[in-house]
């Protein structure tokens, strides 16, 4: 069966000291300094930012020019100001991601699973593992340019080869089938390996017991296969949930955003409002708010799968 | 396959690592020149042949640095070079990113340099290209070159449609007869191809002049396209595709270019800065031409880049100096941007017969007479994206068009109006 | 599980034709990349005039992509970074899962805390933090931020507490130091599991994208995936053969890696996925 974690059970004993002697404050040193490098990176390039972010966000910020006046929670407020034209396109850009995250994460989950079953079945396991794996190790930079080639209405090859004139890039809903056909030819062999090998884990004489009881493939899939890889399951779906609402390259680069900031995802509208308005301070406010959501939803998410798989 | 692009590949990875290990041996010179550093966002086209002549004649005493950066990138690239104290000392870029800048307080007046320079503004630039340019009666900018909206055309295409290959429409009547002549949907040969997701920022003003509308209005900060011409610019484009079926619907970003160079499309209309690439690809078929009157009267949207000096607690007189000999050395040497395509705005090049000989020169020259440009408003260029945004959904048939300009001009209007945050 | 004829053929037809449309695409970019642009609409799969000279364009010096230094900041970057993250990440995972120090508890949760932050919040300031100590558009922007990340630690920490105990009194009772004790059991043993999430981070610095985005700004200093992308967007917008001969370019070095250690790095993901 799946190992499961630990971290969760909080299995650190913390010994009761009454005294310190001096020897044992050289010892506690000795041990700390293992984890004091680590330290120093976490604390200068995650720990830090996150504070120095917080004071951003209480601030106009023009990086250019610098810190700007002391707005207190200002920038936050003006989230929900449905009046400012910034906060009205953040919000659009929080339903395009929540919309991206909907559709994608159930193919990204699904085919994936199909897919390691039906290798799991097969023969020559080796030989098609690798072909579903390997666009999981290009850029996104390398999967847009060849995509977004492949794509285009006139001249691109998918349209020529079907002898229409779909508009994949241009139009709605074709932009949002396009970037998740995308997504998934880009990232379900990922999701496929941790699957599959999670397959290979589970007790091969239910199969058997199950088949002289007469079910037959489909069957075994449904109640068996999926019932035992819950655990695996989850991980994989939290997994793709988090790079699902994480989404940037693919609209930025292969419709830029459009039709009319229809595929504008969060984290552009963010390096938008940063990046191209200069305007950090709210900027980082729409950055930290993002942040809560998507923890907020790993944290249901986890806990749902963990009472339901304890 | 042909063996000597193997080699060439071959040599090119000999001279690079070559590059790479020289600039151990190079010996130090005699006296350091000066570095000057110098971004343009515009073509490098021209740009380049002159930076090398001026670093060849001030080896001893100059050395421009010099970087086209992606045009597309550009405010994301040149802020955060800002951020980084790395930017340039020398920018140039489209005249309306070049306000917030200034309004941030991180230019120079440009007057001292040119002054310094013996540079004549009100005579030596056009007249209109520098007068719009200042900013509450301050200049901080000066014109580097213009790029009218122009029309391209395929000659081979309309040879083959049986039109005179050297005589390209002049009005939208001819504009629409040629092109429903020219195109084969069956073939995927198209007369002419509208992109409804980048509506040429270059096509929509000059359009929208040729009608006798204007884009706004640079001191009351007022919307203006959303007016009858700004509705009958967008109808005409939105008629190429649904009415004369001239061009093909949906066509992705890009493809306008793709599908002419690739002798699929027999007409483009945008900015000039593509002469010398669309010259490479067609040739001597390659036709170039000012717009047709699609509109009312001749009106041409003028892109234009300006540059201006960064402000920089390090940049030492010495280092002013050669900035400014730089700009008269660059505008003394206009030949070389006419010679790669780019239309110079240095006035006593205009009546020089080395310049007229030039092809593609005396369209640039005629179609600068008809001239207009953005308002100077600080903010116009990121905000503009409501605009063309507006315009995509109302090609994509998705939004009236008077909605869709109606709403992108109170957008604009309030970005342009509200407090910077 | 016994499977019969007819299934299985329909299997290997399917998974198939799926193998199929996973590397048309590929298949596209390789034969665009060797096409003459006036080919590039023709819809050829196999090109009728193959050509090298995209890639001698995109090579030749003075070229705007300046593919060798970007290939070499990736290249730095990624060795770097990995390096750092696989001997940072062991000893912290090391002093966590098998030390006993005052406050270890407290920054156990503050690291698995974390891992619940996107990197999305934490760009911008960043981004001012690199800026207000000189070190944006420099290698310490490409390198540093990654060296942060805790998962590795929260994986090899794992991977730690299920080592016997009996090892680690072994050790102690022949008058190893922590350290050696480190060094010499706990990574080795780990060696797979470090090598795995050296090879995930050079994966995820090599391929980065929105970090040395903001980060670099000077032409010199920008990865190959960025520097392909601004290509993308810019100037080579129009020209496809000469993009895709950028994108097969820039894919040697991890198709080479993939080649070579595939089994290893799909071996690792697959451990890491179903122990985390």
């Amino acid at each position: 069966m799946v190992k499961r974690s630990h971290w969760s059970k909080s299995t650190v004993p913390v010994r009761p000291q009454t005294i310190l002697t001096r020897s044992e404050v050289m010892r506690q040193l000795g041990a700390f300094s293992f984890v004091l490098p680590y330290l120093v990176a976490f604390a200068l390039f995650l720990a830090y930012p996150m504070v120095y972010g917080i004071f951003i966000s209480l601030h106009h910020w023009n990086p250019m020019v610098g810190a700007g006046g002391f707005v207190g929670l200002g920038q936050y407020a003006l989230l929900f100001n449905f009046h400012d034209l910034a906060t009205q396109t953040f919000w659009q850009s929080i339903g395009n991601t929540s919309l991206f995250v909907l559709i994608s994460v159930p193919f990204l989950v699904a085919v994936p699973l199909i897919l390691a079953y039906l290798i799991y079945l097969a023969p020559a396991k080796g030989l098609f593992r690798p072909v579903f794996f390997f666009p999981a190790i290009l850029s996104a930079t390398s999967v847009m340019a060849i995509w977004a080639w492949m794509l285009q209405t006139e001249g691109g090859p998918i349209n020529g080869f079907l002898g229409l004139h779909v508009p994949w890039l241009v139009r709605q809903p074709w932009a949002w089938v396009s970037i998740d056909l995308v997504t998934v030819w880009w990232s379900i062999g990922f999701n496929l390996i941790i699957l599959y090998a999670g397959m290979t884990q589970l007790a091969q004489t239910t199969f058997d017991a199950a088949a002289i009881d007469g079910a037959g493939l489909v069957r075994i899939f449904w109640s068996i296969i999926i019932p035992q890889l819950r655990n695996v399951l989850s991980v994989v779906l939290i997994l793709s949930t988090i790079a699902s609402f994480n989404l940037f390259a693919q609209p930025f680069l292969l419709t830029g955003g459009g039709p009319a900031n229809s595929t504008l995802s969060i984290s552009q509208q963010i390096y938008n409002q940063g990046f191209g308005l200069a305007h950090m301070g709210s900027a980082t406010a729409m950055a930290f708010f993002m942040g809560l959501i998507l923890a907020a939803v790993s944290f249901v998410q986890y806990t749902f799968v963990r009472q339901r798989g304890a | 396959m042909r063996i000597t692009d193997g080699f060439r590949v071959l040599a090119g990875l000999t001279a690079v690592a070559l590059l790479g290990g020289s600039t151990a041996w190079r010996s130090p010179a005699a006296t350091h020149p000066v570095n000057i550093s110098f971004w343009t966002s515009g073509s490098p086209n021209g740009v380049t042949q002159i930076v090398n002549q001026f670093n060849h004649v001030y080896r001893n005493t100059y050395h421009i640095n010099f970087r086209a950066i992606p045009y597309s990138n550009e405010t994301t690239v040149v802020n955060s070079a800002l951020t980084a104290h790395r930017a340039p000392e020398l920018m140039e870029e489209s005249l309306t990113f070049a306000a917030p800048y200034a309004v941030e307080g991180l230019e120079l007046p440009i007057s001292p340099f040119l002054k310094m320079a013996g540079i004549n503004p009100l005579a030596d630039f056009p007249k209109p290209m520098w007068n719009l340019a200042a900013l509450h009666g301050v200049h901080y900018v000066a014109p580097t070159d213009g790029l009218p909206t122009v029309l391209y055309w395929n000659k081979a295409l309309f040879k083959a449609a049986g039109l005179n290959p050297n005589q390209p429409p002049r009005t939208q009547a001819q504009f629409v007869a040629d092109a429903k002549k020219l195109s084969q949907p069956k073939k995927g040969i198209w007369g002419y191809v509208q992109e409804p997701a980048w509506p040429a920022p270059f096509l929509f003003p000059s359009l929208l002049g040729q009608f006798g509308g204007k884009e706004g209005n640079a001191s009351t900060k007022k919307i203006l396209f959303d007016s009858p011409a700004g509705i009958s610019a967008v109808q005409f484009m939105y008629n190429c595709i649904y009415k004369w079926h001239i061009s093909p619907a949906n066509a992705s970003g890009g493809e306008s270019h793709n599908l002419f160079y690739a002798g699929k499309n027999a007409m483009m209309m945008t900015g000039a800065y593509d002469y010398a690439e669309a010259k490479a690809k067609l040739g001597k078929n390659l036709g170039f031409a000012t717009l047709p009157v699609i509109g009312k009267k001749p009106q041409d949207f003028l892109g234009q880049n300006y540059w201006w000096v960064f402000k920089n607690p390090n940049l030492t007189p010495k280092a002013k100096r050669g900035i400014a000999m730089f700009m008269k050395f660059f505008y003394n040497h206009s030949i070389e941007l006419a010679k790669a395509g780019v239309l110079p705005v240095w006035q006593p090049a205009f009546s020089k017969a080395a310049f007229r000989s030039i092809p593609g020169f005396s369209v640039q020259a005629a179609a600068l007479q008809k001239g207009i440009m953005n308002p100077l408003i600080p903010g116009w260029g990121t905000a503009g994206s409501y605009l063309y945004n507006a315009i995509d959904s109302a090609l994509l048939n998705k939004v009236s068009i008077p909605q869709a300009l109606k709403k992108a001009a109170q957008q604009m209007e309030q970005t342009l109006n509200q407090p910077q945050a | 599980m016994k499977i019969r004829q007819w299934q299985r053929q329909t299997l290997v037809a399917v998974l198939t034709l799926a193998s199929v449309m996973m590397v048309l695409p590929f298949f596209w970019l390789l034969s665009t990349a060797f096409k003459p642009l006036a080919d590039a609409f023709n819809g050829q799969l196999i090109p009728a005039h193959p050509t090298l000279s995209n890639f001698s364009a995109i090579l030749a010096p003075g070229s705007s992509a300046e593919v060798m230094r970007w290939l070499g900041n990736s290249l730095l970057a990624a060795i770097s970074a990995s390096v750092a993250v696989m001997i940072l990440d062991s000893l912290a995972a090391f002093g966590l899962a098998r030390l006993q120090f005052f406050g270890r508890q407290i920054i156990f949760y503050l690291l698995i805390g974390s891992l619940m932050v996107p990197f999305i919040a934490v760009l911008i300031p960043l981004y001012l933090e690199f800026a207000k100590f000189n070190l944006l558009d420099t290698y310490g922007a490409l390198i540093f931020p990654y060296t942060a990340n805790a998962f590795g630690v929260f994986l090899l920490y794992q991977f730690y507490l299920s080592i016997p105990k009996e090892l680690e009194d072994a050790a102690v009772a022949d008058g190893a130091t922590r350290f050696q004790m480190w060094r010499r059991i706990f990574f080795p043993l780990s060696l797979p599991a470090t090598a795995t999430l050296g090879m995930l981070t050079f994966m995820g610095v090599y391929n980065d994208f929105l970090w040395p985005l903001v980060a670099t700004s000077s032409n010199s200093m920008r990865t190959m995936t960025v520097g392909v992308a601004l290509m993308a967007i810019g100037p080579y917008n129009t020209n496809y053969p000469l993009l895709m001969a950028l994108t097969v370019f820039s894919m040697v070095p991890t198709l080479i890696a993939f080649i070579f250690a595939q089994r290893q790095l799909m071996q690792g993901i697959a451990t890491t996925g179903i122990t985390i």
